[in-house]
């Protein structure tokens, strides 16, 4: 597990995601103008920074050699997984910390940290699902994408819409069920890929910019799955 | 010339080969859309759709700024940074034209629109685009040197997006004339009594040029330290010392200049001949804003009847923010014209109150007047507008909007009546300050 850790710079991501936290606690109450106009919608910086602990988490579930790690079944599953569970954990932590003593609040604030980690599950789900369509450097695209719609409409007659994750008051449900589904939507969609992707590497597709078995060449057919691989046009190239 | 056609020819083809090329049309359209959202606040008026093209820069500079140094990290590990000079730079240059074609199709957007509205003689002003384009050229140069420097895959393009965000939003923002607003890139809108200071646009784009030229030779630079350490790389030449010592000190000399550069903005003095409505009140504003002169004379028209029914002068004229003395004036917020009609309403409510007679802020009934003077003034704007107040708009003074807009919608006799209570109401409490301090 250390070497796994290690080889994702699992404990820069820690540091990195702390470093955001402590510069939310810092200068996360101090409010920017992100709209014009006769309402204009100010949004404390903290609400934003809050975005990037998950997204530097979750990136750092990227391998460094994905494709000798996408062929395990066995022991790296259980470190990934793991893995998965410290990202979600530390995000939380540092995320409703953050949100707690938000612009050095004299006293902790669980309003606030209960927003935080509604937050962090809606932002942490955006991420993963991100990660699992574009990889998990770019898990970041997820959260500045449905920034967008909370940004445009997610403010109404100068209240926060009852989905904003984000802003709306914390007994406000609907925020909660979105974060919710989000975040499992998310989790499930990460983990069901690693299965997949390992299920195609054991299959013998080895073209590294293949993720996908239906994008893998070759003439030959899994024993297993009963997809197209290149695995066994390979070996009947050596034979030849 | 050789050598240029050479430096084409490696531009080209890392042109080819970028995926960021291949993203840039996408990035312009959502520029684009970001600007049209937010039309109904810039068009027609040139210095607002001037604003509007550094507007989607505070969102879309770090996204392609993480796009730039995701793809450079992506390159770096599969060509590592060398120890020579001047690899990188047909491919910074490729970002860089991404990004300033992603800038041009936003100006296009913008005079495209303007033209189309029929906008006054004009043009964009060219200060907001260049510090629009600075600002852009900065991120990808930012992006592309995060990068380059190495580490994990996800380090930096995540670091960029986190920078760039925090650097554009925190920079944003501040009063016309505020030196913490020496950073400002992007600007939400473009007041036409708000000019940029020319000097802060020089500085602006020195700014993105150190920039360029640190993502342009840090890695390398790092490479050669990282290659001296291990011994597989030459010292330095002596004409090269010089050359990056040289370059240290004019990198130093530019921050140090932009850290201590004037505030980006500065007033405008007012015009001589400013454009006004030909109504009883006249209102006058900006020529940039002579397509609000007739929704202004609609509102200058209701004018002399809420005077009457309050007892009070018409005003002979208001200005635009800027225009008058004192830099007072109404505020044409963003295209938005309800500010007008309240700081017409409060110049008319705020003749019924005498400065000798107001109770001062210890005495309770204070409050009394101070709330009946609001909710008239209210609901005067109201009529003045011909609308409602938008449940948009925040009221921080504890007016109870709610009261007044069912007021509002009653018939023109309750109106009245409602009006002269609260008239009364004022001047009673004001009588009963002179009498007791007679």
């Amino acid at each position: 597990m250390r070497g796994y850790l290690r080889s994702r710079r699992a404990v820069l991501a820690v540091l990195v995601s702390l470093v955001i936290g402590i510069g939310s606690v810092l200068v996360g109450a101090r409010t920017v103008q992100l709209t014009p106009g006769e309402a204009p919608l100010l949004v404390p910086l903290a609400y934003l920074m809050a975005a990037f602990v998950p997204a530097v988490l979750v990136a750092s579930l990227a391998s460094p050699v994905p494709q000798i790690d996408a062929g395990d079944v066995g022991p790296l599953k259980r470190a990934r997984q793991g893995h998965l569970v410290m990202v979600v954990l530390v995000s939380l932590a540092v995320n409703v910390t953050a949100g707690g003593l938000v612009g050095l609040a004299s006293e902790w604030s669980w309003f606030e940290a209960a927003m935080a980690a509604r937050a962090c599950l809606m932002w942490l789900g955006v991420c993963l699902i991100a990660a699992r369509v574009l990889r998990e450097p770019l898990a970041w695209v997820g959260a500045v994408v449905v920034a967008v719609p909370m940004t445009l409409t997610g403010y109404s007659g100068g209240e926060p819409q009852a989905w904003n994750w984000a802003m709306a008051p914390v007994y406000s449900w609907p925020a909660w069920v979105l974060s919710g589904v989000v975040f499992v939507v998310g989790t499930v969609g990460f983990c069901v890929r690693r299965v997949n992707v390992a299920q195609t590497m054991a299959c013998g597709c080895h073209d590294p910019s293949v993720r996908r078995m239906s994008r893998c060449h070759g003439g030959a057919v899994c024993r297993r799955s009963g997809m197209r691989h290149d695995g066994e046009v390979r070996r009947a190239k050596m034979g030849r | 010339m050789n050598r240029f056609r050479s430096f084409t020819a490696q531009v080209a083809l890392e042109a080819r080969r970028s995926v960021t090329v291949r993203l840039t049309p996408v990035l312009a359209v959502i520029y684009v859309v970001f600007m049209l959202l937010d039309a109904v606040a810039w068009r027609g008026v040139w210095p607002a759709a001037s604003a509007a093209v550094t507007g989607p820069l505070s969102y879309l500079g770090p996204v392609m700024g993480g796009m730039v140094a995701w793809e450079a990290a992506r390159r770096s590990r599969a060509v590592p940074v060398r120890t020579g000079e001047r690899t990188d730079a047909p491919l910074l240059t490729v970002y860089v034209i991404c990004g300033l074609v992603v800038m041009a199709c936003g100006s296009v957007c913008a005079v495209a629109v303007n033209v189309a509205v029929n906008a006054p003689a004009g043009f964009l002003w060219p200060s907001y685009v260049m510090l629009g384009a600075s600002g852009m050229t900065t991120c990808v140069a930012v992006g592309f040197l995060l990068g380059r420097l190495g580490g994990p895959a996800w380090f930096a393009p995540v670091v960029s997006v986190l920078v760039l965000y925090l650097r554009l939003l925190m920079a944003s923002g501040f009063a016309v004339g505020d030196p913490s607003g020496r950073f400002a890139r992007d600007f939400l809108s473009g007041d036409p009594s708000v000019m940029i200071n020319r000097r802060a646009v020089v500085l602006a784009v020195l700014e993105s040029a150190v920039a360029v030229v640190l993502a342009d030779t840090v890695p390398a630079m790092l490479a050669r330290l990282r290659g001296r350490r291990t011994r597989s790389a030459y010292p330095l030449s002596r004409t090269q010392r010089i050359r990056v010592g040289s370059g240290a000190v004019a990198c130093l000399v530019v921050a140090a200049l932009v850290v201590t550069g004037p505030p980006v903005t500065r007033a405008r003095p007012p015009v001589a001949e400013p454009l006004c409505t030909d109504t009883q009140m006249a209102m006058c504003v900006w020529p940039e804003q002579e397509v609000y002169l007739d929704q202004l004379a609609q509102m200058a028209g209701r004018v002399p009847r809420q005077a009457q029914v309050l007892g009070v002068d018409v005003p002979a004229r208001m200005d635009a923010y800027g225009l008058g003395p004192h830099r007072s004036g109404f505020v044409l917020e963003s295209g938005h014209l309800w500010f007008v009609g309240d700081s017409i309403a409060g110049g008319l409510t705020s003749q019924l109150l005498d400065a000798d007679c107001v109770p001062p802020d210890s005495d309770p009934r204070a409050g009394e007047l101070w709330a009946a003077h609001r909710e008239l003034t209210l609901l005067i704007g109201m009529e003045i507008q011909g609308r409602e107040r938008g449940a948009s708009i925040t009221d921080t003074t504890g007016v109870d909007a709610g009261e007044v807009a069912r007021v509002y919608a009653e018939p023109p006799a309750v109106r009245r009546a409602w009006v002269d209570r609260h008239v009364a109401a004022l001047r009673e409490i004001m009588a009963s300050q002179c009498v007791g301090a007679g």
